[in-house]
């Protein structure tokens, strides 16, 4: 069997209950390589749902490596 | 940070190990930011309208250039460190690198792979079925992106010059 070195990935994601108007998300992931590379990643998101005709949905994204 | 992302690939027939090639990889630093938005409106059950909307900001900057160093392993020489010399001309945005010991050795060019990338995409379509399995669509579309090889994350900044992008509009129906 093939040995690699292995990588590290933390990852979480929480949100809120989509039955209700406002649902929320926050979520995230860090990654380590073995070569010393590195990435991390947060996310948000909002959902605005007043009426069961509308949603406006915003979710925002930021990344570094 | 990712450690060893490739740039370029170079012929030169003193590098013999790599079969007459020189394999050019560099560290990179990359920003990125982006948001989603989307609408959603049901008017009736014939007739939607949908928006999506995302803005992206992605930028990246180079530094420690280096070679590989031979096939099947994960072995790097970095240029003005481990071997050659490396030297940045700002006016024409090049590297030039001699990547033999002390300087010697064929010389070649590495255009400054930094970058600042911007873009907008917008959507929007309108859908009316105004009779039974008749239905109309009308889309519009735009789109405006942008690039420099400034390389740092600044956010004002790269909104504006976002905001300012010639933009490719595009709309249908049928």
């Amino acid at each position: 069997m093939m040995r690699a070195p292995g990588f590290t990935i933390v990852s979480a994601t929480i949100e809120g209950d989509e039955r209700k108007p406002v649902v929320w998300e926050l979520g995230g992931n860090y990654q380590t390589r073995p070569d010393g590379s590195w990435s991390g990643e947060a996310e948000i998101g909002l959902k605005f749902r007043p009426l069961p005709t509308f949603s406006i949905e915003v979710g925002r994204r930021s990344a570094t490596s | 940070m990712t450690a060893s992302q490739y740039v370029r690939a170079v012929t030169d027939a003193e590098a013999v190990a790599m079969y007459g090639r020189r394999y050019v990889f560099g560290a990179l630093d990359q920003t990125e930011f982006g948001m989603e938005t989307r609408l959603n409106l049901i008017l009736s059950p014939r007739m939607s309208l949908q928006m999506y909307l995302q803005p992206l900001l992605s930028n990246g900057r180079y530094t420690g250039f280096k070679e590989a160093l031979q096939p099947r392993t994960y072995d790097f020489a970095e240029y003005g460190k481990d071997t050659g010399t490396i030297s940045f001309d700002a006016e024409n945005g090049v590297y030039t690198v001699y990547p033999g010991a002390g300087g010697t050795g064929t010389p070649f060019l590495i255009p400054n792979p930094d970058f600042n990338y911007t873009s907008l995409r917008a959507n929007t379509v309108f859908r009316w079925e105004f009779k039974p399995g008749s239905t109309l669509y009308v889309v519009w579309t735009q789109q405006r992106e942008d690039q420099t090889s400034d390389g740092r994350f600044a956010f004002n900044q790269d909104i504006t010059r976002m905001m300012r992008a010639p933009a490719t509009t595009c709309s249908w129906s049928r």
